[in-house]
């Protein structure tokens, strides 16, 4: 079994069961909890890091800063410029 | 009480989203292929059904992370359908099992189509607006695997800037408070900080372990 399937199979259980727990009833009185607020604070960290990682990375080993910046600023003052 | 669309009618709400969907499921199937092979991409596509979640644990393999590294990326990600299926659960119907088996057709844009706007979500929109997404996302995959070969290295093409053109339009989604804005600064910042001195990852995980006292920190 490889790498790669193990990501797969892991991602899957734990996606379905994200997926499918959410409705239940129970679950439903579960989430006034301060839980899911918690947990929504967490994508927007997660995506921050993963645009500075996939912009500046070399390869896994280090910083490297080149076109990609580039191309970052002008997609973000294009995605801002669209905002309402 | 609402009343509910009909599959088709989501169907038909969905169809918009047919070929946005299909070319992302063309790159990421190009782009995982020289790293995962060509079946795992296909299967994965089938199975976690999740854009952000695939690219996010793809990202990590391809600059070398382990399997612990990717699984936990794409769960964070993951993590938002939780409390989405709060929010839904109420508009569904049936007993436990078959409100967990609806609950698996809930993805991002679906969500965003079924909602009513009054907190109440019509479930004939939910299931044929995610059906559509489904077909064009997995066809999209095995299109992106077979075509791989062809293309030659992804990025040599430039088809690796996918990765943060799909982040960023993620995080412009996200960022409509300032809380959200600073989460999302936050994390940038503890992912430079680290990615000097860390395995491939690593950076990403500890941003949302740690954090700053931010947002999460008052949650």
């Amino acid at each position: 079994v490889t790498t790669a399937w193990v990501v797969v199979a892991v991602l899957f259980a734990g996606t379905a069961i994200m997926r499918a727990a959410g409705p239940s009833p129970s679950a439903g009185a579960a989430c006034r909890a301060a839980g899911p607020r918690r947990r929504a604070w967490s994508r927007p960290r997660c995506l921050g890091a993963l645009v500075v990682y996939e912009t500046v990375s070399a390869g896994g080993q280090g910083i490297e800063l080149d076109a990609r910046l580039v191309g970052l600023a002008a997609a973000g003052w294009r995605s801002s410029c669209a905002c309402p | 009480m609402h009343e509910h669309s009909n599959v088709s009618a989501g169907v038909r709400a969905g169809l918009p989203l047919l070929l946005p969907t299909l070319a992302l499921g063309v790159s990421f199937g190009v782009l995982a292929r020289p790293v995962m092979g060509p079946a795992a991409p296909i299967a994965m596509s089938i199975l976690v059904f999740s854009g952000a979640a695939q690219f996010a644990a793809l990202s990590v393999l391809a600059a070398g992370g382990g399997a612990l590294a990717a699984i936990t990326a794409g769960m964070l990600l993951n993590a938002r359908w939780l409390p989405m299926g709060f929010a839904i659960g109420p508009s569904l119907r049936g007993g436990p099992l078959a409100r967990a088996a609806q609950g698996l057709t809930i993805v991002d844009a679906s969500f965003v189509i079924a909602s009513r706007g009054d907190g109440s979500f019509d479930r004939g929109l939910l299931m044929g607006a995610t059906a559509v997404q489904g077909v064009a996302w997995v066809s999209g995959t095995v299109i992106g695997v077979l075509a791989g070969p062809v293309l030659g290295d992804p990025s040599s093409l430039g088809l690796d800037a996918i990765f943060v053109a799909f982040y960023l339009a993620l995080l412009f989604e996200e960022a409509r408070h300032r809380r959200a804005i600073v989460a999302g600064l936050a994390g940038a910042a503890i992912a430079f900080a680290l990615m000097p001195f860390t395995p491939p990852g690593v950076p990403d995980h500890r941003r949302v372990a740690r954090g700053p006292r931010g947002p999460a920190g008052r949650a």
